[in-house]
């Protein structure tokens, strides 16, 4: 009797500590997970910024004069990064998303900046173009790096 | 009871399973930051070339250098978020090696249990 007894217990003991070890080896999470808002957010921003851009170009530039006809691009994209922005922080493990969507923001301040204060030449704008392109090709591209990790985990 | 789990096998497969994701991960990682490095220094080229030849004002210049320098520091960011998920990755798949080797010991164990004295 006591011999059974000392079996069950041993058997409990057992399980208990199998449940705790496979607990213990459960997935790992380091970076916050795939946000879809954020990719369609960053995706309209750079629809809405080459299409600034373009507009610039067409009509030769754009002086310190022409700047008022351009606020209103300026107020929505800052309107827009700014939610992307709150968004991002409020997902744990998400500092480089964030990181990478203020500077998007820092972006769009000296953008209006130097528009308001010297306008915008046309030689300038195929740069300026580039350079916003690559900052959103960056949070795109590690955006989509994090919806593989989502699709893997669908397909385990 | 019999629970047989070989640690140095275990181990071994982790390492296989982990490996692969490292490896792609730095791949992946290398191949975006090249290439945004080479265009970074293509452009800040045509900006010098600009500003040598009087396109633009030593003030525009700064202003477009700027641009690119916080454009920058997100492809750093991007570089470190590539580098994270390819070491989620791999860790998951160690531990995923692991949970298997557990469960089959595991399963093994409760099977040469005789529950009836």
């Amino acid at each position: 009797m006591k011999f059974r007894k000392s079996i069950k217990l041993n058997v409990t003991a057992f399980s208990v500590f199998f449940v705790l070890t496979l607990a213990a080896c459960a997935p790992i999470q380091l970076i916050a997970p795939y946000d879809e808002r954020i990719e369609n957010g960053v995706t309209e921003l750079q629809k809405s910024t080459t299409a600034f851009f373009v507009k610039i170009e067409r009509q030769k530039g754009s002086d310190k004069n022409d700047y008022q006809n351009h606020v209103k691009f300026y107020d929505e994209s800052k309107v827009s990064t700014k939610s992307l922005l709150i968004r991002a922080s409020a997902t744990a493990q998400n500092k480089k998303t964030e990181g990478q969507i203020d500077l998007l923001m820092q972006k769009y301040n000296k953008l209006e900046e130097q528009h308001e204060k010297s306008g915008l030449k046309i030689n300038t704008i195929p740069t300026l173009e580039s350079s916003f392109n690559q900052i959103f090709r960056s949070i795109l591209t590690l955006e989509v790096a994090k919806k593989e990790l989502k699709e893997k985990k669908k397909g385990d | 009871m019999n629970f047989n789990l070989d640690i140095s096998q275990v181990v071994n497969d982790m390492l296989e399973a982990a490996l692969p994701h490292l490896s792609k991960g730095g791949q992946q990682a290398t191949e975006f930051a090249s290439h945004e490095f080479q265009q970074y220094i293509i452009n800040i080229e045509h900006i010098q070339d600009m500003a040598e030849k009087g396109k633009v004002e030593d003030e525009e210049a700064q202003f477009l250098v700027d641009q690119y320098k916080l454009s920058m520091k997100a492809v750093l960011l991007t570089v470190e978020g590539l580098g994270v998920i390819a070491a989620q990755k791999a860790i998951n798949a160690a531990i995923d090696v692991l949970n298997n080797a557990l469960n089959t010991a595991l399963g093994t164990a409760f099977k040469s249990i005789k529950l009836v004295l």
